[in-house]
């Protein structure tokens, strides 16, 4: 049964996959951070301890996280898509293309300390979103 | 050889009997009783494995290291018994907690050990024959990876000049400066392969980019090569692989980019932290680094007219037709902004917003006619 994007449950099963993907996720090293990932009208809180996400849920308030990946749904569905399709974001379609130029996605923060966890854990948080690969999602 | 020992100890009567002694099993075992502090160490975190910041506690921790650590001035660790008058003097230049230290900078160590990667292997390298890429913008990006490749051996160079100048005392960061040196050595070699996977090979060294590192490599003191170097230029780096993860021409690139990227973003942390506490501890010193930036500021400027920002152009527009290039322009004009704004970001961040209106970047910004986004910045 394929899960709905975007939901609460589609990041949950994200989060699974750095369990499941153990060893390739230690491979990438240590990642403390907390990020928000803004769907349309939806924040969810994504939290990164040691090797993998270690919880995540919907939130309300944005100010306690390090910083906060927001698009419009559109958006999110073409990058999953092509996450999807290409087993991986392909070159259009990495965050950091993403959020680069123009506000395609914006990243919103508070503290420049915050903005730089994404620089500094952007392979991680990269390998994390691409582990939709092996999700039977729904995207329509 | 130019440090000699003040003994002969083959023609010391006093040393060979006492080696003759404890060969006999007359042992001293003085040492046994060397009076150190003794305290529980645990990980915090199993998965974390343990940590230099399980061992921040008491004598052997970093929070009650003083300003002036009135210790040894050799090699002995901090917490281990010592007798000054004996001990060798390393002579340390960098002797106050203010002249190297950073806030979290255990935290930045052991993430960078952690995060280490190999450029040889992680880098899908076999997979670069399988994108054709316009020539002209293989050798911008050939043109590209040269300057790379001259700045990352200087940032090797840089904190290798000055982590033996550290007293001993402040080991987290000298761990942390010399995990900067491996990741700055794997950047220069990750991108001299790339110039010379990709067909073209190295191009221009830039006399700029030249003259600008000689002044990184140069600053006084440490502080000064630390605002220059992690918080301005590797602030400007980071922005730069930004940019040119987005404009990489194959997904092999991005791949590089996105792991430099961690480990410049690091750097860049560790540098705003230390201005920090300079700033909260030794706040006289802000008049030497304004003096500092002048000039670092200075160097940076001469970065915007070079071979680097053509080639930056071309790779942006993804061609040298007109409309390629006004389009590169455009996305240049960009990144120079954002460089200025997150540089600013820092500023204020380590407490020296003061600085942001005695930056040359304002004019800059303005001199090349980029006043739209120049007032997002002044907001």
């Amino acid at each position: 049964m394929s899960i709905a994007f975007p939901s609460l449950e589609f990041f949950k099963a994200l989060q699974q996959r750095t369990k499941d993907e153990v060893v390739a996720f230690e491979k990438l090293g240590v990642c403390d951070t907390t990020f928000g990932v803004r769907v349309g009208d939806e924040l969810y809180r994504i939290a990164f301890e040691i090797y993998e996400c270690t919880e995540v849920d919907e939130c309300d308030d944005p100010a306690p996280l390090d910083f906060v990946l927001s698009a419009p749904v559109e958006l999110w569905r073409e990058m999953f898509q092509s996450v999807v399709e290409n087993a991986g974001a392909d070159a259009e379609h990495t965050i950091n293309s993403l959020t680069h130029v123009g506000d395609i996605m914006k990243i919103e923060y508070e503290d420049p300390e915050g903005h730089d966890c994404f620089y500094r854990f952007m392979a991680t948080i990269q390998a994390f979103l691409d582990e939709a690969k092996h999700l039977d999602v729904d995207l329509s | 050889m130019s440090y000699y020992g003040s003994t002969d100890y083959l023609e010391n009567s006093d040393f060979l009997l006492r080696m003759k002694d404890m060969r006999k099993g007359n042992l001293d075992l003085g040492w046994m009783k060397a009076g150190t502090e003794q305290i529980e160490v645990h990980a915090s975190s199993a998965k974390r494995g343990l940590t230099y910041l399980d061992l921040n506690q008491g004598s052997y921790g970093y929070d009650e290291l003083a300003e002036i650590p009135r210790g040894p001035r050799g090699a002995a660790p901090r917490g281990a018994s010592y007798e000054v008058d004996n001990q060798a003097d390393l002579g340390p230049d960098l002797n106050l907690k203010s002249d190297v230290w950073a806030y979290k900078v255990a935290s930045f160590y052991e993430e960078a050990v952690s995060r280490q990667w190999d450029a040889t292997t992680d880098v899908p390298w076999a997979d670069l024959d399988k994108y054709d890429t316009p020539e002209e913008v293989e050798i911008a990006f050939a043109q590209l990876c040269t300057f790379f490749t001259e700045v990352e051996m200087i940032a090797t160079d840089l904190p290798a000049k000055w982590c033996w100048r550290m007293n001993n005392q402040f080991h987290e960061v000298k761990g942390f400066i010399a995990s900067q040196a491996i990741d700055e050595a794997r950047h220069a070699e990750v991108f001299r392969k790339r110039a010379l996977a990709g067909g073209v090979g190295l191009m221009q060294a830039l006399p700029q980019a030249e003259h600008s590192l000689k002044a990184i490599l140069d600053s006084d003191t440490y502080s000064e090569a630390s605002a220059f170097m992690h918080l301005l230029a590797e602030g400007n780096i980071l922005t730069m692989f930004r940019f040119s993860e987005f404009i990489s021409p194959t997904p092999v690139d991005k791949r590089m980019f996105q792991l430099v990227m961690q480990d410049e973003a690091r750097h860049v942390s560790y540098g705003l932290q230390h201005l920090k506490w300079i700033l909260d501890n030794t706040p006289e010193r802000k008049e030497q680094l304004h003096a500092a930036l002048d000039e670092a500021e200075n160097f940076s400027l001469s970065q915007f007219d070079s071979a680097l920002f053509e080639a930056m152009i071309v790779l942006a527009g993804k061609g040298t037709s007109p409309e390629q290039i006004k389009r590169g322009i455009e996305i240049v004009g960009t990144l120079q902004v954002r460089q200025v704004e997150e540089y600013f970001q820092r500023l204020r961040r380590a407490g020296f917003a003061e600085r942001i209106e005695k930056s040359k970047f304002r004019d800059l910004l303005a001199a090349v006619s980029l006043n739209q986004q120049d007032a997002a910045i002044a907001s």
